[in-house]
């Protein structure tokens, strides 16, 4: 026959249950104390989405200022065919 | 003569030259260019970007402060208020002085406390007292988990938050920083074609200009709005007198 702990198991259960309800309200009272106040902690802060939507617009903006920026270096890089392209886009420019 | 003509012709007549359109896209593109961003505002906002992260492990010590306190609180009741409560209990029902004084040992077979089988006593006592200690053990360990097993999944959600907020924030001031460099590039590269084109000043011109005529037009308006109070003022008199 295999080990039988039942019969003492119910008794641990016995003994815990009137402690339990032995220190109910003390127990709750400390819970109530012992709990944080999540709207006072949690960051609230716009949504990830609020976020990203004004990222996009910002990271778009910041793209097209470096392209403006890079310009130069880039009409010197495609030699003396980008310059030339260069000239005739102020040309145009200059029919205006 | 119109000032406003007078001082357009006065920057332009500055410029090369060039037709009068390429003279206007030049102009124009230098006025629309003239918002100044000075290196500063480029390194405070990198340098915010940097503090934002001391300023998250600030805020994750208070949390984590705070549940260390409540941790300490509920394992002090635990220790000191529930588990001598407890032990009296389980000490009776459990018959520990009986099992300690030879009276009674816990059968396995039938379980439930029997008398002790004659020359088996001290394995049987000590098999009971093992029991009754895991049955002891494992009653305070749940109640330990009951207690702070909240807290501790409280904590880790919290700071999880309170983590994805900054790490929001830090990554949106690393957009404005970007985006505050590619103006200081576009400035650089708009006063390199400026000093090529030799007006490196226009633009500084332009910009002392315009603040200027902005300082005027409020100081102007200041103005009205005192002359706008002192009639209001001598027309409260006049229907005084009236």
């Amino acid at each position: 026959m295999g080990r039988q702990t039942r019969g003492m198991d119910d008794l641990a259960d016995k003994a815990e249950q009137e402690t339990n309800e032995a220190l109910r309200d003390t127990e709750l009272k400390l819970l109530l104390e012992t709990r944080i106040d999540w709207n006072a902690l949690r960051p609230q802060i716009a949504d990830q989405e609020t976020y990203d939507t004004l990222i996009a617009a910002v990271q778009s903006a910041t793209a097209q200022n470096e392209s403006i920026a890079q310009l130069k270096a880039r009409i010197v890089a495609l030699g003396s065919a980008g310059i030339a392209v260069a000239g005739k886009v102020v040309q145009l420019i200059g029919r205006v | 003569m119109d000032p406003t003509r007078v001082a357009t012709e006065r920057a332009t007549s500055r410029l090369p030259a060039f037709s009068l359109g390429v003279r206007w896209v030049l102009l124009v593109g230098c006025v629309a260019g003239c918002a100044h961003v000075p290196p500063e505002a480029v390194k405070l906002s990198y340098q915010i970007g940097q503090d934002l992260p001391r300023l998250h492990e600030s805020y994750d010590s208070l949390v984590h402060q705070r549940f260390e306190d409540f941790r300490a609180r509920r394992k002090a009741y635990l220790d000191e208020v529930w588990t001598p409560d407890f032990l009296p209990r389980w000490i009776e029902k459990g018959r520990l002085v009986d099992v300690a004084n030879g009276t009674v040992v816990w059968s396995f077979d039938t379980a439930s406390f029997v008398r002790p089988t004659p020359g088996q006593e001290r394995s049987q006592l000590l098999s009971t007292i093992s029991e009754w200690s895991a049955q002891a053990v494992g009653k305070v360990e749940k109640k330990r988990k009951e207690l702070l097993d909240p807290l501790d999944q409280d904590e880790k959600e919290l700071r999880r938050q309170v983590q994805e907020a900054f790490t929001r924030v830090v990554q949106a001031n690393a957009y404005i920083t970007a985006h505050l460099q590619s103006l200081r590039d576009v400035e650089e590269a708009q006063d390199e074609a400026l000093k090529a084109l030799g007006i490196k000043d226009l633009r500084d011109s332009i910009n002392g200009a315009l603040a200027k005529a902005s300082d005027e037009a409020a100081d102007g308006l200041d103005k009205v709005r005192k002359a706008d109070g002192l009639i209001d003022k001598a027309k409260e008199a006049m229907n005084n007198i009236h």
